[in-house]
C-alpha cells in the first residue's frame, strides 16, 4: 500500500498501522513455524534458547534408533503406496466423471467428497473398527487403504480443476486420427493434464504424511508413523529426536509446495 | 471392457443408399458406448470409497443406537420381561430365566452385557459379576430365593428395569446420554443428575471455541487479505507466501512449534526471565489461551486465502466512484466493498468453523483439561472406556453438526468441495 504524495497526517498514520500489523502479522504465521529449527541443532536436550553448542546428534538419533527410522520409513512406505493409489483412483475417476453425463452426478460427487468432510476423528475410528473385522487391523495394507481413501477426493478436485480446461476436440480429433480411447487419453489427454495430476499426487502425498489421528487409532506399534511417533514423544523434553523430526518434515512439505507452486506455472505456461 | 465400435469406423460403412437413420444409431451407439466407459472409470474409486469408508462410517453411528449385548448374553430373561414394564409386580418366571442365562451365557457376552448395563445404571456390573460367581454353574431349585439371597437388589425393580431398558435391539440410550438426558424407572426422559453433566457443557465448549477461533481469524484474516489483495505484487507475494508456509506445514508441526514457544522451559518464559519481566516462568501452555492463539495460526489460512480471492476480483474502481459520489471512506467500505467480499467472509468462516470442530490434535497437546472437545470424547470413549455406542452417539452429534455447515457452505459458495482459492 502506497502513500500518495498528498496524504493527509490521518491517513499516513493509518498506512503505516496497516503496515505494522501486516509485519506483526506475517512474524505470528512464520515465526512459530521455524523455532524448532535451530534447537534440532542444539547438543543439549533443552528447548532452550541461545544454543551453546551445535551438533547433529538428534538427527543421528533419528535415522539410527530403531524406533525413529521405523517410523520414517513406515512413513515413506504408506505415504507412497497411498499417494500412487489414491492418484490411479482418483484420475480415472476425474477423467470418468468429466465425460460422463448421467443423471445423480451430484450424488456420486458427494459419495466422493465425504472423506474430506468428515472430521478424522470419526474416520479413525470407524476405519479401525472396520479394518479389525476384516482382519486389516494393525497392518501395513489396513493404514494405506485408509489414507488411499482419504487422499483420493484431493486428486479427483485437482484432476478436474486442469479438465475442466481442457478442450474436448483434442479427444474427437485424436479419435478421428485412429487412436482408441485409452492411446488418445494417454497421448493426447493425460500431457496437458499432467500437472494436475502430478498437483493431487502431491497433495495426496503431504496427506498420508502429515496424518496424526487416522494413524493414531490404525496404526499398531508395528506401523506406527512419523507424526505417530512424534505425537507419542511431544512430552518429553529430555530427547529432541523430535525437533529433527518436525525440521525434516517442513522441508519436506516446503519441497512439496514449491512442487505444486511449480506445476501451477507450468499449467499457466501450457494455458498460453 | 468391451472395444466399442468407434464412431469414425460406422461412419465409413454407411452407404448411399442407406438413410440417415442407420447413422444415426451409429453416433447413439457410439455415445453410449463412450458413457458406459466413463462410468466404468468412476466406479471404481466409488466402490472402494463405499467399502473403505463410507460403510465404516455407518456402522460406527449405527452402534449408537444398536444394544444387542444384554439380549445376546442374556436372551430367556430379555423375553421373560417382555410384557412387563415397571408399573407392575416382576414377574415370577424372570428369577429361573436370569439363572439359566447366567448358567449358559459365554464369559466373554456375559462382560459384553455387565458392562453395557453398568452404563445405564451404575452399580449393574458388579452386582451382575457377583451373581455369577456366587451362582458358579449351580441351578437352585427355588431361584427368585437364590437370587435375593445373593444380593438384595434382586428384590427391588432398580436391576429389571436396567436390564429391561438394555433389552435392545434398538435404543436411544446412548444419544440420550450424549445429552446428559436418561430414563428413569418409568422410561420418563430426564435430564441426569448435576455432576454426571459432562456431554451438554463439552458440545457447547466445542462450538464456544469454534466461535472464538473463527471470529478472532476473520479480525486477523480480513485486513491481511485486503493488503494482500491490493498491495504491489512483490508485497502480496510475500504476503500469501507466509500464509501458504503454515498451510503447508503438518498440523503437528504447528502444534509442536507452540508448545516448544510456550511450554515452562519454552522460549517465551526464557525471554521473559531473562528480560526480568516476571520472576517465575509463566504456565502459557495447557489453556484456553494458548489452545486458541495455536487454533487461530493453524486455521488462519483457511480464512484469508477464500477472501483473498474474492478481494481480487473487486476492481479498485468500485471504491473510486462511490468516494467521487461523495460516500466517506467508511460509508464506501460499508456500503460497495463489504457486500461483494460477504462470500468469501461465509465461505472462509465456515472453514475454519467446521475444522474447528473437529480438531483433536491441537487441544490434546496444547489444551488444559477443561478444553477438549468433542473429538476428544469420542476418542476417550473409544480408547479408555471401550463404550462404543456412546463414542458412536457423540460421532453423530459431531458429524452432524459438521454436515449442516457444510451444506451451508456448499450453498453459499457454490462448491462442492472444501478446496480453497
Amino acid at each position: 500500500m502506497r502513500i500518495s504524495p498528498y496524504a493527509t497526517l490521518p491517513q499516513k498514520v493509518g498506512v503505516w498501522t496497516i503496515r505494522l500489523f501486516a509485519l506483526l502479522m506475517c512474524l505470528y504465521l512464520a515465526g512459530p513455524i521455524v523455532v524448532f529449527i535451530p534447537l534440532s541443532f542444539s547438543d543439549k536436550a533443552l528447548f532452550h534458547y541461545p544454543i551453546q553448542s551445535f551438533s547433529l546428534r538428534w538427527y543421528h538419533q533419528l535415522v539410527t534408533s530403531p524406533e525413529w527410522l521405523r517410523a520414517v520409513l513406515n512413513s515413506l512406505a504408506v505415504a507412497t503406496s497411498a499417494s500412487v493409489l489414491a492418484t490411479i483412483l482418483g484420475v480415472a475417476a476425474a477423467f470418468g466423471l468429466w465425460r460422463a453425463r448421467f443423471r445423480g452426478k451430484e450424488a456420486v460427487m458427494m459419495v466422493i467428497m465425504t472423506p474430506m468432510i468428515v472430521p478424522a476423528v470419526i474416520s479413525g475410528v470407524s476405519m479401525y473398527l472396520a479394518l479389525a473385522k476384516v482382519g486389516l487391523g494393525n497392518t501395513h495394507l489396513g493404514l494405506i487403504l485408509a489414507h488411499t481413501a482419504l487422499a483420493a477426493p484431493l486428486v479427483v478436485i485437482t484432476v478436474s480443476a486442469t479438465l475442466s480446461k481442457f478442450d474436448t476436440t483434442l479427444l474427437r480429433a485424436a479419435a478421428n486420427l485412429g487412436a482408441n480411447p485409452l492411446t488418445a487419453f494417454r497421448r493426447v489427454c493425460l500431457p496437458v493434464i499432467a500437472s494436475g495430476v502430478f498437483t493431487g499426487a502431491i497433495f495426496a502425498f503431504a496427506l498420508s504424511f502429515d496424518d496424526v489421528v487416522v494413524a493414531l487409532f490404525i496404526a499398531g506399534p508395528a506401523q506406527r508413523t512419523l507424526p505417530v511417533q512424534m505425537y507419542m514423544q511431544a512430552n518429553d523434553l529430555v530427547d529432541l529426536t523430535i525437533t529433527a523430526a518436525a525440521t525434516v518434515m517442513l522441508v519436506l512439505s516446503l519441497a512439496l509446495m514449491v512442487g505444486v507452486e511449480f506445476m501451477k506455472k507450468r499449467e499457466v505456461a501450457t494455458a498460453r | 471392457m468391451a472395444a466399442p465400435a468407434s464412431a469414425a469406423v460406422s461412419f465409413g460403412s454407411v452407404s448411399a443408399s442407406e438413410p440417415h437413420d442407420r447413422l444415426w444409431r451409429d453416433l447413439k451407439r457410439s455415445q453410449r458406448a463412450a458413457q458406459l466407459r466413463a462410468i466404468g472409470l468412476i466406479l471404481p474409486l466409488v466402490v472402494f470409497l463405499i467399502l473403505v469408508f463410507i460403510v465404516p462410517i455407518g456402522m460406527l453411528l449405527s452402534r449408537s443406537v444398536s444394544d444387542l449385548a444384554v439380549p445376546r448374553a442374556l436372551p430367556a430373561t430379555v423375553a421373560a420381561l417382555a410384557g412387563w414394564t415397571p408399573a407392575k409386580e416382576i414377574p415370577p418366571q424372570v428369577y429361573p430365566a436370569l439363572v439359566e442365562d447366567i448358567g449358559s451365557a459365554p464369559q466373554m457376552l456375559f462382560g459384553d452385557a455387565a458392562a453395557r448395563l453398568e452404563t445405564g445404571t451404575p452399580g449393574m456390573r458388579a452386582l451382575m459379576m457377583k451373581t455369577r460367581s456366587r451362582l458358579q454353574g449351580a441351578a437352585p431349585s427355588d431361584a427368585r430365593k437364590a437370587l435375593t439371597g445373593i444380593s438384595p437388589k434382586w428384590d427391588t425393580m432398580e436391576g429389571w428395569v436396567a436390564i429391561k431398558q438394555a433389552s435392545g435391539p434398538l435404543t436411544d440410550h446412548y444419544l440420550l446420554t450424549a445429552l446428559d438426558l436418561h430414563r428413569d424407572e418409568l422410561g420418563k426422559v430426564t435430564r441426569v443428575v448435576a455432576y454426571e453433566r459432562v456431554f451438554l457443557a463439552a458440545i457447547g465448549r466445542t462450538f464456544g471455541i469454534a466461535f472464538t477461533v473463527t471470529a478472532l481469524a476473520l479480525l486477523l484474516g480480513f485486513p491481511f487479505a485486503f493488503l494482500a489483495a491490493t498491495s504491489s505484487d512483490r508485497v502480496s507475494r510475500i504476503l500469501l507466501f507466509t500464509v501458504l508456509l503454515p498451510f503447508w506445514t503438518a498440523m503437528l508441526v504447528r502444534a509442536l512449534s507452540w508448545s516448544v514457544l510456550l511450554q515452562r522451559t519454552g522460549i517465551i518464559n526464557d525471554a521473559l526471565l531473562r528480560l526480568g519481566l516476571v520472576r517465575e516462568p509463566l504456565d502459557l501452555m495447557y489453556n484456553r489461551f494458548a489452545l486458541c492463539i495455536a487454533l487461530i495460526h493453524i486455521f488462519l489460512p483457511y480464512m484469508v486465502l477464500p477472501l483473498y480471492s474474492v478481494m481480487k476480483t473487486i476492481p479498485p474502481q468500485h471504491m473510486r466512484a462511490a468516494a467521487s459520489l461523495g460516500a466517506r471512506p467508511w460509508m464506501a467500505f460499508r456500503r460497495v466493498y463489504l457486500p461483494q467480499v460477504v462470500p468469501g467472509i461465509g465461505a472462509g468462516a465456515l472453514l475454519v468453523f467446521i475444522q474447528c470442530l473437529g480438531v483433536f490434535v491441537v487441544p490434546a497437546l496444547l489444551g488444559g483439561p477443561n478444553d477438549q472437545g468433542l473429538p476428544y470424547y469420542i476418542a476417550f470413549y473409544v480408547n479408555r472406556v471401550l463404550n462404543w455406542g456412546l463414542a458412536a452417539a457423540l460421532s453423530v452429534i459431531l458429524l452432524l453438526s459438521v454436515a449442516v455447515l457444510y451444506a451451508l457452505y456448499v450453498r453459499l459458495s457454490g462448491k462442492s468441495a472444501m478446496v480453497l482459492g
